[in-house]
């Protein structure tokens, strides 16, 4: 992703984040930290989960434009709208997956969403 | 799926297999424990049985010859029969029971006597966890299946049997070699149980384990795998 400006990180479920501090949660912000170390200015773009507060791509771009690089934490795929139209609107868009946890239909059917959304998927991360 | 698939499975699984062989072997391993030290002695006793009928004859012919030697291995079949039946185990008993030598309750003889036939001569055994209990049954046993037979088949057919101790009882230890087989069989059926039941396991888990199953459901790369 070295031309990407803005990536999406998604689970395909919410429940398949764990929300208390384990291996994974947080990982939008660690990314942002990272670039942000490295001398890259770098912002952390949390999606809302429900559904009444559905995005529009136009307002997503906003939140996108300029030229710092951000990273857009999104919620379950196959339960949030928003992180899908949030994954129309990203360069790069990283699956997340957690052994042991995250099913693997859940994982066809992100595919099927996010193919379908046209979104560009670069690939997934494995939280073991 | 390839062998690499199926090795990635039971390294995965690797506990099931464990758990289940450990289970197999310990409870393999008693089973042989106790039979090993519940065979104990083994007394044998070896019977010639004939045909008297056969020797009235005067075996001018072959079929005569043949109708003979049936006859007797027939009977030879029904005395090792008849020597592993209840009545004969209480006859045994009775007279182990006089001397008051152990184990000798018609629970311990019943169930305890084996027999194989060849031909016209029959190998009977009884197994017993005393050693001179073994023998005297052994003895007994003989002495039922022949002298004391009319008890057993009743007159007539005694009467047309010919039945002798041919080897007289000896004892020794009981045969275990069936015992390390079958303990060999049940560790070797565990261990397969144990890796089907690995393999079940990863079939019936719907959540994704490795970055091949990440990558099969989404169809793009694994960038990173983290811990």
């Amino acid at each position: 992703m070295p031309d990407a400006r803005s990536i999406l990180l998604a689970w395909p479920t919410a429940g398949d984040a764990r929300p208390s501090g384990g291996a994974g949660s947080g990982l939008a912000s660690s990314l942002a930290e990272a670039y942000r170390s490295a001398g890259i200015e770098a912002a952390l773009l949390s999606l809302p989960a429900e559904s009444d507060l559905l995005l529009t791509v136009d307002e997503l771009g906003k939140e996108l434009s300029g030229n710092r690089l951000t990273v857009v934490e999104g919620s379950g795929l196959l339960d949030s709208p928003n992180t899908v139209l949030a994954a129309r609107a990203v360069d790069a868009v990283v699956v997340l997956a957690r052994r042991g946890h995250t099913r693997r239909s859940d994982l066809v059917a992100s595919r099927r969403e996010l193919t379908g959304a046209g979104a560009p998927v670069v690939g997934a991360v494995l939280i073991a | 799926m390839s062998w690499s698939d199926y090795l990635a499975i039971l390294r995965r699984r690797w506990w099931i297999v464990a758990v289940v062989v450990i289970l197999d072997v310990l409870a393999s391993g008693l089973l042989f424990y106790r039979s090993y030290h519940h065979a104990g002695w083994q007394g044998t006793v070896t019977l010639y049985v004939a045909d008297v009928g056969a020797t009235n004859t005067t075996l001018e012919t072959t079929d005569q010859l043949l109708a003979g030697e049936t006859a007797a291995d027939f009977f030879a079949d029904d005395i090792k029969d008849v020597a592993q039946s209840a009545a004969v185990a209480s006859y045994v008993s009775s007279r182990l029971q006089r001397h008051g030598l152990p184990s000798s309750a018609p629970a311990d003889i019943s169930g305890s006597v084996g027999g194989v036939r060849t031909d016209r001569t029959v190998n009977l055994w009884i197994t017993n966890r005393s050693a001179t209990t073994a023998l005297a049954a052994a003895q007994a046993l003989g002495q039922a299946m022949s002298t004391a037979r009319a008890k057993f088949i009743g007159a007539r057919m005694a009467r047309r049997t010919y039945v002798r101790v041919i080897s007289p009882a000896t004892v020794g230890p009981a045969p275990t070699s069936h015992d390390l087989v079958n303990f060999a069989l049940r560790v070797v059926l565990g261990i397969v149980v144990a890796i089907g039941l690995a393999l079940l396991w990863d079939v019936l888990d719907p959540t994704v384990r490795d970055r091949d199953d990440v990558e099969t459901s989404l169809g793009k790369p694994v960038l990173v795998v983290s811990r």
